[in-house]
């Protein structure tokens, strides 16, 4: 099925949705200087900006109708269960305007920076950030790489428990969404590759190229989502 | 294809792998030829005048120039004795490796030896790497009747057999000693200094290198060693002063080598081969127009005053003590000393250098012409080396007849000879890496034959048999891997920081791991213990080049905090305890397998307490101190002995007493009890510190083990062979650098090579070599063969139920025989590795041949090159092949 031609602002989502890399790129290239000459501050200043286009993004192109491959196999399965409270909640949200978006924006953020934050730092660290010294740097692009990858995920996929052990066990089918954050987390993954080269470029220090691995990861993934492995699930 | 023809397969791949390996390593290490004899002096030579009829040559083991030379330096009467001029100082360019053994060759011969010296360095009894049948200075010394006293570090005596008139040997084995070592050195000074009967006193300090291997070159030991050193030299040059038969004595201060950051050495930082080298006597005021300055400012990192070559002081020696400058020297007489000569000795003394020089030149270049003292065909174009050495030495031989003539000053003689010895050693330097093309072409061909084969094995040998298939060739985590590594290989960077690479994959590895777990409805607690316990042990050691000397776990905490690291290794020890209880030897019942299980554990940590006493007291907490000190006069040999006796008795029992037990799961006990003696083994072949490691690579194998087996509820186990297969292969390589491990010759770790040893045995010293740096690796290619086990056990369990073709993986078909499925899957598990090892091998060799000319060619991929012989000859081949296949064949027969 096809984006919904039109959203609450009366734009196409299919347009924004394609706008959406080029906006989150291009913040992201505008401050990579200052982000190289000081990382934990530039992370700081940008948290706003970031959130500022994923939300727009959010409201503009997910609302649950313009996702259609995971809104309507959630909804009759939920229906079908367990009762049909959080898709209702869903449901009203996305058709009460402006005002109707921001509890469940809201809601998402807090998660983003609380819940997710604290995941992908762990994660981080799992996977070798520093763990002695850093620690603003390590938080600041944790929520980075949270806001990135977590909060389309949980704008779309609200609580639903279902949808989520789907997502933490990596079986949920790819969509425009999810393939942005496996993209994002494969991103940040080889985000690391250059750090060891003996260049002596100041970007090859922490985090930087974990996050630049990071935006351009989602950006790749999120266009397989759209277009190449679109409703496929990962195999392993 | 059938199992025995992919037997022969792999065996064929291995075959062809190793004889590719060694024959490209002689090609690239080319065994260097040197001319055999004495030199002799030509007539004209023998009647040049001796400053000096005696040598004091004295070597403090890893003296950096700064050492000496700078500032912070405690060697204050040597720096009274530099800016008074009775010392012409010196850096001493030392090159890499940078290790005792090829250093004191270079300072001997005046020749570079090549780089297979490294290996022979470990097989010290090789009688190729002894000088006795080459020209050396002692040697020149001993055939003029001349006699030499020796005293320190027994590498001289091992090197020079039969030389030294008197002689005590010092042996390098524990660090932690840097006060007897060289107070066994010192005894002998003042009686020597008495002494009138030697031409050559050699002394060898070892205790300043073995500061710099414990506590590193900014240590509160460093400070007190060079003041002590200097002492030493202010007896000795006193000596000089005061002695009527040292009147004539020249003493030569020298290290062997620098050290870096971190304390070690063996490669090529400025730190590593800037060595000190001073000559002293009082006879140079004369000649030093009023001294140097002491404290010195570098030039360049630690360079201090005139840079020479460590080869350079054999001809200088030489000429100062009045012997033939030996055959197959390429260094240069220093022309600080030159005004010690009148005008005709000076050009003789070069002349002598230059035509020694010429000798090698031409038996290095066979195509080499002497142009005789006609320079009129020489252009000055860019032209080939020998030709540029001919021109060179014909004008040489035109000054000097010109200078006969009276046409000419000395001066241009003199400056033209010495145009002609550094261009000689320049080019000489370089022919020392004059490699064999045509080998190791030939060692790349077999390589690519090695991979063509490992490929079919791979390729065709899955599902020969209708049991096993894997889609190995196609999987892509092997193809990521294989390729990525192979990338690797031609970067100077990611040689030096590989450690990053296993880090950064396995992680990734067990994280999908992880979401396989969760896929099969569990949380996915195993794969991420083993993950945190990877991002743990990688922090144990730091290791690679960029941030050598960095803080890590060892060095920034369990040091000091050694209550901890005990705790730590005590619960080691006890875990494998808990482990072989009830397991070693059960036929017999609990109680004999506790005395069984608890002699093994007491003798291995008595072992490392006991060493861990003699090598570093300070890393024994008090409280500790007491027990350790109950075994004070057990002498450690004895110990280590013990400690081996008590593991061979329980696998023996663990082979011969279960033998006849009818149980089905008895193969798999056996391999388990096995392992877990393995594993206390390797703790006994590990540093005290890195001991905890083993705890943690235990850890990660039970984890392996769950999600290898069917046990916790699980119909089947949840990882293929394949998966298990990889992650053995990766956690073989964390495991590696997490001990410490690299791709540099300064962390090879030598502490454990003489566990039990009482003599010197090359096959012995040779094995536990491998196994003290190769602890990790072993653990998991011999724990690679028992998860397999675990599996073959749970998929034989009677699960009937054609649900095999979940999530598209393709699952074996079932055998009701352990025996063939283990068989299968073992085989197939060697077939990747040999797959991995022979093509990454292949990469290494690639990128050696292509780097040949390359400024790192000796410093990062020739060692990197050692390391893939090591790796694929001894780990791969003789370790997981031929030690798999003893395990598996005693386990085989035991059951039977």
């Amino acid at each position: 099925m096809p984006h919904r031609t039109t959203n609450i602002a009366g734009l196409s989502p299919i347009l924004l949705t394609h706008l959406h890399p080029l906006a989150l790129l291009t913040s992201y290239f505008l401050q990579f200087p200052s982000l190289v000459a000081s990382p934990p501050s530039t992370l700081f200043s940008s948290v706003f900006p970031l959130t500022m286009i994923q939300v727009a993004y959010a409201v503009l192109c997910l609302d649950n109708a313009a996702l259609p491959h995971g809104h309507s196999t959630s909804t009759t399965e939920k229906k079908s269960k367990s009762g049909s409270l959080r898709p209702k909640k869903a449901d009203s949200a996305s058709s009460g305007g402006i005002a109707g978006h921001i509890l469940p924006i809201s809601l998402s953020l807090l998660l983003t920076t609380t819940l997710f934050t604290s995941l992908i730092t762990i994660l981080l660290f799992l996977f070798g950030a520093p763990f002695t010294t850093h620690h603003s740097h390590t938080i600041l692009t944790a929520t980075h790489i949270s806001l990135l990858i977590a909060f389309p995920l949980i704008y779309v996929h609200k609580l639903d428990s279902q949808k989520w052990s789907e997502i933490l066990s990596f079986t949920l089918p790819l969509d425009e969404v999810f393939a942005a954050t496996v993209g994002g987390m494969i991103g940040s993954w080889c985000g690391a590759v250059p750090i060891p080269l003996d260049w002596d470029e100041p970007w090859q220090k922490w985090p930087c190229t974990i996050l630049t691995g990071a935006y351009l990861g989602y950006v790749v993934g999120k266009f397989m989502g759209m277009y190449v492995v679109k409703g496929k699930k990962l195999v392993f | 294809m059938r199992p025995n023809q992919q037997w022969l397969l792999i065996a064929a791949t291995n075959l062809s792998l190793v004889v590719g390996i060694f024959t490209f390593a002689v090609g690239f290490f080319p065994y260097k030829p040197f001319l055999p004899g004495l030199s002799v002096f030509s007539e004209e030579s023998e009647l040049v005048a001796a400053p000096f009829n005696k040598v004091v040559f004295m070597v403090i083991d890893a003296l950096r120039a700064d050492f000496v030379y700078s500032e912070n330096s405690n060697f204050k009467f040597t720096q009274s004795l530099i800016s008074s001029g009775a010392a012409f100082p010196f850096t001493a360019h030392a090159n890499a490796p940078t290790i005792t053994m090829p250093r004191i060759k270079a300072m001997l011969t005046g020749a570079v030896p090549g780089f297979l010296d490294l290996i022979l360095n470990f097989a010290e009894s090789d009688t190729t790497s002894t000088l006795s049948h080459q020209d050396t200075w002692p040697a020149q010394i001993k055939a003029r009747g001349g006699k030499v006293a020796m005293y320190g570090d027994d590498t001289w005596i091992k090197l020079l057999p039969g030389t030294f008139y008197r002689q005590e040997g010092t042996t390098s084995f524990f660090v932690a000693d840097f006060i007897e070592v060289d107070n066994n050195v010192t005894r002998h000074v003042a009686p020597e200094l008495e002494r009138d009967d030697w031409d050559a006193l050699v002394l060898h300090y070892l205790g300043l290198d073995h500061v710099g291997h414990k506590a590193g070159p900014k240590s509160a030991f460093m400070l007190p060693k060079q003041a002590e050193m200097d002492g030493i030299i202010r007896k000795i040059y006193t000596g000089l002063e005061t002695k009527h038969h040292l009147k004539d004595t020249v003493f030569v201060l020298v290290g062997d080598h620098g050290m870096n950051d971190a304390g070690g050495h063996g490669g090529s930082t400025a730190g590593e081969t800037s060595a000190a080298m001073l000559f002293m006597s009082p006879k140079f005021k004369n000649y030093t127009s009023g001294g140097f300055p002491a404290p010195a400012e570098p030039h360049g990192e630690f360079r201090f005053h005139t840079l020479v070559e460590q080869t350079d002081i054999t001809p200088t020696l030489a000429v100062l003590l009045h012997f033939p400058i030996p055959k197959n020297n390429v260094g240069r007489v220093i022309s600080n000393f030159l005004p010690m000569w009148d005008e005709k000795d000076r050009v003789q003394v070069l002349i002598q250098n230059a035509q020694q020089m010429l000798q090698v030149v031409v038996a290095t270049f066979p195509h080499f012409e002497p142009l005789g003292a006609d320079s009129s065909q020489c252009s000055t174009k860019a032209q080939a080396e020998e030709i540029k050495l001919a021109c060179l030495w014909a004008k040489a031989l035109e000054a000097r007849s010109l200078w006969q003539r009276g046409q000419a000053t000395a001066d241009d003689a003199i400056e033209e000879l010495l145009r002609f010895t550094k261009e000689a050693q320049g080019v000489l330097a370089m022919a020392a890496s004059s490699y064999n093309l045509t080998l190791m072409t030939i060692g790349v061909f077999l390589l690519i034959i090695a991979n063509i084969l490992s490929l079919i094995s791979v390729f065709f040998g899955a599902g020969s048999t209708g049991s096993i298939i894997y889609t190995f060739a196609i999987n892509i985590p092997v193809a990521i891997l294989i390729t990525l590594n192979c990338i690797m290989m031609f970067s100077t960077s990611f040689i030096e920081e590989e450690h990053n690479f296993w880090y950064w994959i396995s992680s990734a590895w067990f994280f999908v791991m992880m979401l396989k777990e969760r896929r099969n409805g569990e949380i996915g607690i195993s794969s991420l213990v083993i993950l945190l316990l990877i991002r743990i042990s990688s922090r144990w050691n730091q290791t690679g080049v960029k941030h050598q000397g960095a803080p890590d776990i060892v060095t920034g905490f369990l040091l000091k905090h050694t209550t901890v690291m005990w705790i730590l290794i005590l619960a080691t020890y006890l875990y494998s305890l808990w482990r072989l209880n009830k397991r070693v030897c059960r036929r017999w019942g609990s109680a004999p397998s506790f005395v069984l299980a608890s002699t093994i554990i007491s003798a291995a940590v008595t072992f490392k307490m006991s060493f861990t006493q003699q090598d570093a007291i300070e890393a024994i907490p008090e409280w500790l101190l007491p027990i350790v000190q109950l075994f004070e006069s057990a002498p450690l040999v004895s110990l280590a002995r013990a400690a081996f006796m008590a593991l061979g008795i329980a696998m023996s029992i663990t082979l011969f007493a279960e033998r006849t037990k009818k149980d089905p799961k008895r193969s798999l006990r056996i391999s388990v009890v096995l392992h877990d003696l393995l594993s206390v083994f390797l703790a006994t072949q590990s540093r005290f510190w890195n001991v905890p490691l083993i705890l943690v690579f235990n850890i990660q194998f039970r984890m392996l083990v769950k999600l290898s087996s069917s046990a916790s509820q699980r119909k089947r186990p949840l990882l293929s062979p394949l998966e298990i297969s990889l992650s053995s292969l990766l956690l073989q390589h964390v495991a590696f650098f997490a001990l410490g491990g690299s791709n540099n010759i300064s962390s090879l770790d030598l502490s454990n090579v003489l566990n039990g040893v009482s003599g010197f045995n090359v096959v012995i010293v040779g094995i536990l070599t491998f196994l003290s740096n190769w602890v990790g690796p072993v653990f998991w290619s011999l724990g690679g063969i028992v998860l397999l086990r675990w599996w073959a056990d749970g998929e034989v369990r009677p699960v009937k139920e054609k649900d095999d073709r979940e999530e598209g993986r393709i699952s074996p078909v079932r055998s009701d025989d352990p025996g063939d499925q283990e068989e299968g899957v073992y085989r197939q598990q060697i077939a990747l590795w040999t797959l991995f090892w022979s093509i990454v091998g292949s990469a290494v060799m690639a990128s050696c041949y292509m780097h040949r000319a390359h400024l790192f060619i000796w410093t990062v991929f020739s060692p990197k090159y050692i390391y893939t012989m090591t790796w694929s000859v001894l780990h791969l081949t003789v370790m997981n092949i031929g030690v798999g296949a003893l395990w598996r064949w005693g386990n085989k027969w035991a059951i039977e």
